[in-house]
Protein backbone atom coordinates (compact mmCIF):
# COMPACT_ATOMS: atom_id res chain seq x y z
CA UNK A 1 0.00 0.00 0.00
CA UNK A 2 1.73 3.17 -1.03
CA UNK A 3 1.94 6.19 1.94
CA UNK A 4 0.19 9.16 1.24
CA UNK A 5 2.55 11.87 0.86
CA UNK A 6 2.85 14.41 3.66
CA UNK A 7 3.25 18.27 2.25
CA UNK A 8 5.42 20.23 4.59
CA UNK A 9 4.06 21.47 7.54
CA UNK A 10 3.38 25.16 7.49
CA UNK A 11 4.03 27.98 10.43
CA UNK A 12 0.92 28.24 12.57
CA UNK A 13 -0.50 31.77 13.13
CA UNK A 14 0.64 32.03 16.50
CA UNK A 15 4.13 31.81 15.31
CA UNK A 16 3.79 34.00 12.65
CA UNK A 17 2.30 36.79 14.84
CA UNK A 18 5.44 35.92 16.98
CA UNK A 19 8.31 36.61 13.80
CA UNK A 20 6.30 39.30 13.15
CA UNK A 21 6.26 41.30 16.28
CA UNK A 22 9.93 39.85 17.25
CA UNK A 23 11.11 41.58 13.66
CA UNK A 24 9.43 44.77 14.18
CA UNK A 25 11.20 44.75 17.91
CA UNK A 26 14.38 43.97 16.70
CA UNK A 27 13.77 46.86 13.69
CA UNK A 28 12.63 49.15 15.97
CA UNK A 29 15.44 48.90 18.48
CA UNK A 30 17.77 50.70 15.93
CA UNK A 31 14.98 53.62 15.37
CA UNK A 32 15.05 53.79 19.36
CA UNK A 33 19.10 54.26 19.67
CA UNK A 34 18.77 57.40 16.95
CA UNK A 35 16.04 58.92 18.81
CA UNK A 36 16.74 58.09 22.51
CA UNK A 37 20.07 56.48 22.62
CA UNK A 38 18.84 53.08 23.94
CA UNK A 39 18.66 50.09 21.62
CA UNK A 40 20.63 48.67 18.74
CA UNK A 41 23.00 50.99 16.57
CA UNK A 42 22.61 48.90 13.47
CA UNK A 43 19.95 46.49 12.49
CA UNK A 44 20.55 42.58 12.86
CA UNK A 45 20.72 41.06 9.16
CA UNK A 46 17.86 38.23 9.53
CA UNK A 47 15.32 36.71 11.59
CA UNK A 48 13.37 33.88 11.50
CA UNK A 49 10.51 31.53 13.61
CA UNK A 50 10.45 28.31 14.36
CA UNK A 51 8.44 26.28 16.80
CA UNK A 52 7.86 22.14 17.55
CA UNK A 53 4.21 21.15 16.84
CA UNK A 54 3.97 18.14 19.86
CA UNK A 55 4.75 20.42 22.46
CA UNK A 56 3.50 23.94 21.24
CA UNK A 57 6.64 25.72 21.86
CA UNK A 58 7.89 29.25 19.66
CA UNK A 59 10.64 30.12 19.08
CA UNK A 60 12.01 33.42 17.06
CA UNK A 61 15.45 34.63 16.99
CA UNK A 62 17.93 37.17 14.74
CA UNK A 63 21.61 36.30 13.45
CA UNK A 64 24.58 37.33 15.89
CA UNK A 65 28.24 36.84 16.28
CA UNK A 66 28.32 33.42 19.22
CA UNK A 67 31.59 34.85 20.10
CA UNK A 68 29.87 38.15 21.73
CA UNK A 69 27.61 36.17 23.85
CA UNK A 70 30.53 34.59 25.79
CA UNK A 71 31.84 31.12 26.87
CA UNK A 72 27.67 30.39 28.01
CA UNK A 73 26.81 29.78 24.21
CA UNK A 74 27.12 26.83 23.85
CA UNK A 75 24.95 24.60 20.95
CA UNK A 76 23.44 21.19 22.29
CA UNK A 77 24.86 18.21 21.03
CA UNK A 78 22.21 17.09 18.75
CA UNK A 79 22.69 20.89 16.70
CA UNK A 80 26.47 20.95 17.44
CA UNK A 81 26.77 18.13 15.31
CA UNK A 82 25.07 18.84 12.54
CA UNK A 83 26.99 22.22 12.22
CA UNK A 84 30.39 20.68 12.75
CA UNK A 85 29.78 18.05 10.00
CA UNK A 86 29.97 21.26 7.58
CA UNK A 87 32.80 22.90 8.97
CA UNK A 88 34.12 24.86 12.08
CA UNK A 89 31.59 26.88 13.93
CA UNK A 90 32.03 30.70 14.06
CA UNK A 91 35.04 30.26 11.85
CA UNK A 92 33.42 28.74 8.15
CA UNK A 93 31.93 30.94 5.58
CA UNK A 94 29.98 30.13 2.50
CA UNK A 95 27.93 32.85 0.39
CA UNK A 96 28.25 35.42 3.12
CA UNK A 97 27.08 33.50 5.71
CA UNK A 98 29.68 32.40 8.85
CA UNK A 99 28.57 28.86 10.50
CA UNK A 100 26.48 29.13 13.29
CA UNK A 101 25.27 32.70 13.31
CA UNK A 102 22.73 32.81 11.52
CA UNK A 103 19.14 32.93 13.07
CA UNK A 104 17.82 29.71 12.36
CA UNK A 105 20.77 27.39 14.42
CA UNK A 106 19.66 30.37 17.76
CA UNK A 107 16.21 30.14 17.30
CA UNK A 108 16.47 25.84 17.52
CA UNK A 109 18.91 25.98 20.33
CA UNK A 110 16.11 27.58 22.06
CA UNK A 111 13.41 25.42 21.74
CA UNK A 112 15.82 22.74 22.79
CA UNK A 113 16.58 24.49 25.78
CA UNK A 114 13.04 24.74 26.91
CA UNK A 115 12.55 20.83 25.75
CA UNK A 116 15.52 19.85 27.84
CA UNK A 117 13.35 21.65 30.84
CA UNK A 118 10.34 19.63 30.07
CA UNK A 119 12.60 16.08 29.90
CA UNK A 120 11.05 15.83 26.13
CA UNK A 121 13.11 14.05 23.04
CA UNK A 122 14.11 16.87 20.63
CA UNK A 123 13.28 16.09 16.69
CA UNK A 124 14.37 18.85 15.01
CA UNK A 125 13.26 17.31 11.78
CA UNK A 126 10.00 17.88 13.41
CA UNK A 127 10.55 21.99 13.64
CA UNK A 128 8.71 24.50 11.53
CA UNK A 129 10.06 27.17 10.48
CA UNK A 130 8.74 30.45 9.00
CA UNK A 131 10.78 32.19 5.79
CA UNK A 132 13.36 34.35 7.66
CA UNK A 133 13.21 38.12 6.81
CA UNK A 134 15.23 41.09 6.65
CA UNK A 135 14.83 42.77 9.87
CA UNK A 136 14.87 46.37 8.45
CA UNK A 137 12.71 45.74 5.77
CA UNK A 138 10.64 42.32 6.21
CA UNK A 139 11.60 41.28 2.89
CA UNK A 140 11.74 37.58 2.70
CA UNK A 141 14.79 36.46 2.94
CA UNK A 142 16.64 32.68 1.29
CA UNK A 143 18.06 30.36 3.60
CA UNK A 144 21.73 30.04 3.32
CA UNK A 145 23.63 26.88 2.33
CA UNK A 146 24.62 25.96 6.02
CA UNK A 147 20.69 25.78 7.24
CA UNK A 148 19.36 24.42 4.43
CA UNK A 149 22.12 21.51 5.12
CA UNK A 150 21.69 21.21 8.90
CA UNK A 151 17.68 21.54 8.45
CA UNK A 152 16.38 19.51 5.68
CA UNK A 153 13.41 20.80 6.00
CA UNK A 154 14.80 24.31 4.73
CA UNK A 155 16.05 22.89 1.83
CA UNK A 156 12.66 21.49 0.61
CA UNK A 157 10.89 24.59 1.77
CA UNK A 158 13.37 26.48 -0.81
CA UNK A 159 12.19 23.84 -3.81
CA UNK A 160 8.92 23.84 -2.83
CA UNK A 161 8.02 25.40 -6.13
CA UNK B 1 36.45 46.21 11.29
CA UNK B 2 35.45 43.26 12.94
CA UNK B 3 34.21 40.67 10.24
CA UNK B 4 31.92 39.15 12.14
CA UNK B 5 29.56 42.37 12.91
CA UNK B 6 29.63 43.55 9.39
CA UNK B 7 28.33 40.06 8.39
CA UNK B 8 25.68 40.02 10.95
CA UNK B 9 24.12 43.47 10.74
CA UNK B 10 22.34 45.67 8.17
CA UNK B 11 24.23 49.08 8.39
CA UNK B 12 23.88 52.00 6.95
CA UNK B 13 27.24 54.01 5.84
CA UNK B 14 28.46 56.58 4.28
CA UNK B 15 30.76 57.53 0.85
CA UNK B 16 30.95 60.66 -1.28
CA UNK B 17 30.82 59.97 -5.31
CA UNK B 18 31.54 62.99 -7.13
CA UNK B 19 30.21 65.21 -5.00
CA UNK B 20 27.27 63.32 -4.09
CA UNK B 21 26.10 62.27 -0.39
CA UNK B 22 25.56 58.21 -0.90
CA UNK B 23 23.75 56.17 2.23
CA UNK B 24 24.03 52.89 1.65
CA UNK B 25 22.56 49.66 3.54
CA UNK B 26 24.57 46.98 3.50
CA UNK B 27 22.77 43.89 4.34
CA UNK B 28 24.99 42.23 5.76
CA UNK B 29 27.70 42.82 3.50
CA UNK B 30 31.16 43.97 3.22
CA UNK B 31 32.24 47.91 4.21
CA UNK B 32 34.84 49.46 1.97
CA UNK B 33 38.27 49.62 3.54
CA UNK B 34 38.80 52.98 4.12
CA UNK B 35 36.06 52.96 7.14
CA UNK B 36 38.41 52.21 9.98
CA UNK B 37 36.21 51.29 12.57
CA UNK B 38 32.67 51.47 14.16
CA UNK B 39 32.97 54.38 16.18
CA UNK B 40 33.74 56.46 13.26
CA UNK B 41 30.72 55.17 11.47
CA UNK B 42 28.24 55.10 14.49
CA UNK B 43 29.17 58.96 14.88
CA UNK B 44 28.53 59.84 11.24
CA UNK B 45 25.22 57.98 11.88
CA UNK B 46 24.27 60.48 14.51
CA UNK B 47 25.38 63.48 12.52
CA UNK B 48 22.97 62.51 9.78
CA UNK B 49 20.17 61.83 12.08
CA UNK B 50 20.52 65.61 13.10
CA UNK B 51 19.70 66.69 10.03
CA UNK B 52 17.20 68.83 9.32
CA UNK B 53 16.70 69.61 5.94
CA UNK B 54 14.10 67.81 4.28
CA UNK B 55 14.07 67.55 0.24
CA UNK B 56 11.69 65.94 -2.40
CA UNK B 57 12.62 62.41 -3.48
CA UNK B 58 12.95 60.36 -6.93
CA UNK B 59 12.04 56.57 -6.24
CA UNK B 60 13.12 53.81 -8.12
CA UNK B 61 9.99 52.06 -8.26
CA UNK B 62 9.82 50.44 -11.47
CA UNK B 63 13.02 48.24 -10.60
CA UNK B 64 11.63 47.87 -6.77
CA UNK B 65 8.26 47.31 -7.94
CA UNK B 66 9.59 44.07 -10.34
CA UNK B 67 12.71 43.03 -8.32
CA UNK B 68 11.25 43.33 -4.55
CA UNK B 69 8.04 43.98 -4.20
CA UNK B 70 6.78 40.99 -6.36
CA UNK B 71 9.65 38.77 -5.44
CA UNK B 72 11.18 39.45 -2.14
CA UNK B 73 7.58 39.42 -0.83
CA UNK B 74 5.77 36.72 -2.87
CA UNK B 75 3.64 34.58 -0.22
CA UNK B 76 3.62 36.90 2.67
CA UNK B 77 0.97 36.73 4.94
CA UNK B 78 -0.95 40.17 4.57
CA UNK B 79 -3.05 39.21 7.91
CA UNK B 80 0.24 39.24 9.75
CA UNK B 81 2.27 41.98 8.48
CA UNK B 82 2.31 45.03 11.03
CA UNK B 83 -0.50 47.29 10.93
CA UNK B 84 1.24 50.17 12.72
CA UNK B 85 1.41 53.38 11.03
CA UNK B 86 5.01 54.53 12.04
CA UNK B 87 6.83 55.21 8.91
CA UNK B 88 8.20 58.66 8.06
CA UNK B 89 4.87 61.11 6.82
CA UNK B 90 6.90 62.11 3.41
CA UNK B 91 6.03 58.52 2.47
CA UNK B 92 2.38 59.42 2.15
CA UNK B 93 3.40 61.60 -1.16
CA UNK B 94 4.07 58.49 -3.18
CA UNK B 95 0.83 56.42 -3.28
CA UNK B 96 2.76 53.67 -1.82
CA UNK B 97 1.05 50.57 -0.02
CA UNK B 98 1.90 49.40 3.29
CA UNK B 99 4.45 46.60 1.90
CA UNK B 100 6.03 49.53 -0.28
CA UNK B 101 6.15 51.68 2.67
CA UNK B 102 8.26 48.94 4.96
CA UNK B 103 10.36 48.51 2.30
CA UNK B 104 11.12 52.24 1.22
CA UNK B 105 10.97 53.69 4.79
CA UNK B 106 14.82 54.11 5.81
CA UNK B 107 15.94 54.88 2.61
CA UNK B 108 13.68 58.20 1.68
CA UNK B 109 14.16 58.98 5.16
CA UNK B 110 17.88 59.26 3.78
CA UNK B 111 17.06 60.80 0.95
CA UNK B 112 14.73 63.51 2.13
CA UNK B 113 18.20 64.49 4.34
CA UNK B 114 19.68 65.08 0.95
CA UNK B 115 20.98 61.21 0.00
CA UNK B 116 21.25 59.07 -2.70
CA UNK B 117 20.62 56.26 -1.07
CA UNK B 118 21.38 52.73 -2.09
CA UNK B 119 20.85 48.79 -0.99
CA UNK B 120 22.11 46.13 -1.56
CA UNK B 121 20.83 43.18 -4.07
CA UNK B 122 20.04 40.20 -1.89
CA UNK B 123 20.27 37.70 -4.35
CA UNK B 124 23.38 38.53 -5.69
CA UNK B 125 25.82 37.24 -3.24
CA UNK B 126 28.61 36.42 -5.36
CA UNK B 127 28.94 39.95 -6.91
CA UNK B 128 28.06 41.84 -4.36
CA UNK B 129 25.96 44.23 -6.42
CA UNK B 130 23.36 47.71 -5.07
CA UNK B 131 20.65 49.14 -6.88
CA UNK B 132 19.48 53.14 -5.89
CA UNK B 133 16.01 53.01 -3.99
CA UNK B 134 15.72 57.14 -3.67
CA UNK B 135 17.32 60.17 -4.71
CA UNK B 136 17.04 63.22 -3.71
CA UNK B 137 16.21 66.18 -5.92
CA UNK B 138 17.49 68.89 -4.27
CA UNK B 139 20.96 69.31 -3.17
CA UNK B 140 22.20 69.69 0.68
CA UNK B 141 25.37 71.48 0.92
CA UNK B 142 25.14 71.19 4.80
CA UNK B 143 25.09 67.20 4.53
CA UNK B 144 27.76 67.48 1.91
CA UNK B 145 30.17 69.97 3.72
CA UNK B 146 29.09 67.67 7.12
CA UNK B 147 30.39 64.32 5.31
CA UNK B 148 33.75 66.26 4.23
CA UNK B 149 34.44 67.09 7.60
CA UNK B 150 33.76 63.80 9.32
CA UNK B 151 35.94 61.95 6.45
CA UNK B 152 33.82 59.83 4.99
CA UNK B 153 35.25 58.01 1.93
CA UNK B 154 35.08 60.24 -1.18
CA UNK B 155 36.18 59.53 -4.67
CA UNK B 156 35.29 60.84 -8.17
CA UNK B 157 34.62 59.02 -10.96
CA UNK B 158 33.12 58.95 -14.46
CA UNK B 159 31.87 55.38 -14.17
CA UNK B 160 28.24 56.52 -12.69
CA UNK B 161 26.18 59.23 -13.20
CA UNK B 162 23.92 59.64 -10.21
CA UNK B 163 21.52 61.83 -11.96
CA UNK B 164 21.06 59.75 -15.02
CA UNK B 165 18.36 57.14 -15.90
CA UNK B 166 18.14 54.89 -12.52
CA UNK B 167 17.94 51.74 -14.63
CA UNK B 168 21.94 52.55 -15.02
CA UNK B 169 22.40 52.33 -10.85
CA UNK B 170 20.33 48.59 -10.37
CA UNK B 171 23.19 46.66 -10.33
CA UNK B 172 26.78 48.88 -9.01
CA UNK B 173 29.74 47.16 -7.30
CA UNK B 174 29.73 50.21 -4.89
CA UNK B 175 32.42 49.23 -2.26
CA UNK B 176 34.42 47.62 -4.78
CA UNK B 177 34.28 50.51 -6.76
CA UNK B 178 35.32 53.13 -4.05
CA UNK B 179 38.17 50.61 -2.36
CA UNK B 180 39.52 50.34 -6.21
CA UNK B 181 40.18 53.61 -6.49
CA UNK B 182 40.85 54.91 -2.48
CA UNK B 183 42.93 52.30 -2.17
CA UNK B 184 44.29 51.34 -6.16
CA UNK B 185 47.86 49.35 -5.22
CA UNK B 186 45.06 46.24 -4.41
CA UNK B 187 43.81 46.26 -7.68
Amino acid sequence: MMKKKQGLKKASPKLMKDIDKYRISERNKRRHWRKKGKGKKDYSTVCVGVENYEQNIQACSHSFDIFKQGKKYVFPDCLKNRLSSLGTIGETQRGGCVLGFCAEPHAVKKIIDKLKRKAMSNKIERMVFTKAFRVRTGQIVDYCYFCQKTFRQLYLMGHEH
Amino acid sequence: MNTNYIITHDIDWFCIISGKPIHVASAGGGLPKSIKNLKQLHDWQRKVGEISFRSEVELNRSYISQNIIQKDYNGFDYDYFPQENDFIIELDNYGLNIIEKEYYNTFVEMAIRGFYSFDRNLHDEDNNTYHIVARTINPNRELLEMLKESGVPMIETSDINLDGNMESLNNIELVKLIDSITDPLRY
